[in-house]
């Protein structure tokens, strides 16, 4: 047996617990492969870091009690933070419907306000800021339009177990018009990133992009051809096919 | 606010805000933006008025989350840059009396090297190269400290292949 990466890197960082670190400081005193690649993921690590030191600036002189004093200007922003939170929460209870996405939007702007980490881990990863959002009651048939093709953008599609189509927007401006069968969003000059979630229940869905229309649902069949995330979101860029 | 928290938020303050600032800086590439979210993570702390159970890893998550709402700007700004060859770039740029043309060439080799891995490992390579703990990195990151290690190695890999490439191709 010899060390793995994590052990690696563990007996490097001295991260181990006491009883590892005897076991593998035995082992690596008696494998010479280990300990030779012990020696080279030092010299790699020391390496690295010398070398992302060639990005550093001077930092800047910040008196610690200059943070102190600003405080003050800090909690104007604090109470106007408060009151945009109040307004987000009492438009959402408009949308207290079973399955709206609007009280998981309005804590992440107050996180964002904030600057609070968030709660979950899967929050801290995905990160950026919801700007827009909407659901809507799926029907048996059901089309998504995009307005238009996008300069970057992606937008990532998956079965949701609720009755509504939910689209969430992040890091762009767009609008929401809503039919019987059809959610149209207006994308024009944005570069938004988005979520949506299609029900499993409905039987057929298709997504427009300008022009181009693509087929995301038909029985059970989900997203044919496009690829996915680490999450396992079916991924569908925006922009202008390639020919 | 007791003497004690001040004493507590100097301390602290002393010894992580240039950790900070530097992680900051590397990530962005923009010490300008690093510097304003360094400071406002401070004051967001001071602001609380009591330590975090973890302060290195709050103080970070904190930093990456004002950093995310400076991200789009900043995005838009690195899009633009990058559709400019890099000899365009430095071809009318006075070299700064401390750096020279080899130099910035390193500079941005590793630049590229660092912004072509994925987010997450290079958030946490440049945390390690801090120093931060791994319980810190995986607070921080939200990620299982179990898992920091093999990350680690995979990032450090990665970071390496991108940058030999670059200087290969050279």
């Amino acid at each position: 047996m010899h060390l793995n990466d994590d052990q690696m890197q563990r007996f490097l960082h001295g991260e181990l617990d006491a009883r590892s670190q005897e076991v593998l400081s035995t082992h690596v005193a008696g494998c010479e492969r280990c300990a030779r690649q012990l020696a080279e993921a030092e010299r790699e690590e020391k390496e690295i870091f010398e070398l992302l030191g060639t990005l550093d600036h001077a930092p800047p002189r910040v008196e610690v009690e200059s943070i102190a004093r600003d405080r003050s200007a800090l909690a104007v922003w604090g109470r106007r933070a408060a009151v945009f939170v109040a307004a987000a929460a009492l438009a959402g209870a408009a949308y207290a419907i079973p399955g709206s996405p609007l009280p998981t939007l309005v804590d992440r702007v107050a996180q964002w306000i904030a600057g609070e980490p968030s709660t979950t881990s899967e929050e801290t990863e995905v990160a950026p800021r919801v700007t827009s959002g909407i659901a809507v009651p799926g029907q048996a048939r059901f089309a998504i339009v995009f307005a238009a093709e996008q300069k970057s953008g992606v937008a990532a599609l998956s079965p949701g177990d609720g009755p509504n189509v939910v689209v969430r927007a992040f890091g762009g401006t767009v609008t929401f018009t809503t039919d019987i069968d059809r959610l149209t969003i207006d994308n024009r000059e944005s570069s938004a990133d988005y979520e949506i979630e299609i029900p499993r229940d409905i039987s057929f869905c298709e997504v427009s992009i300008g022009a181009r229309r693509i087929v995301v649902k038909d029985g059970e069949s989900f997203a044919t051809g496009l690829v996915t995330d680490e999450r396992g979101r079916f991924l569908l860029p925006l922009t202008a096919a390639k020919n | 606010m007791s003497r004690s928290f001040h004493d507590a938020f100097v301390e602290l303050f002393d010894g992580h805000f240039e950790r900070l600032f530097r992680y900051l800086d590397r990530l962005s590439g923009d010490p300008d933006l690093a510097a304003d979210i360094a400071q406002e993570t401070f004051m967001k702390l001071h602001q609380r008025g009591s330590l975090p159970d973890a302060p290195g890893a709050w103080l970070v998550s904190v930093a990456m989350n004002l950093f995310r709402n400076a991200y789009a700007t900043r995005e838009r700004r690195t899009r633009l840059l990058k559709v400019v060859p890099e000899a365009a770039m430095f071809a009318d740029r006075a070299v700064p009396p401390d750096r020279g043309e080899e130099s910035r060439v390193l500079e941005a080799r590793v630049r590229r090297a660092l912004d072509g891995i994925p987010e997450r490992e290079r958030q946490m390579l440049l945390l390690r190269a801090e120093g931060y703990s791994y319980r810190e990195i995986a607070e921080a990151l939200g990620l299982q400290e179990s898992s920091v290690g093999t990350l680690l190695a995979r990032a450090k890999r990665a970071f390496k292949e991108l940058y030999e490439d670059r200087a290969d191709a050279s």
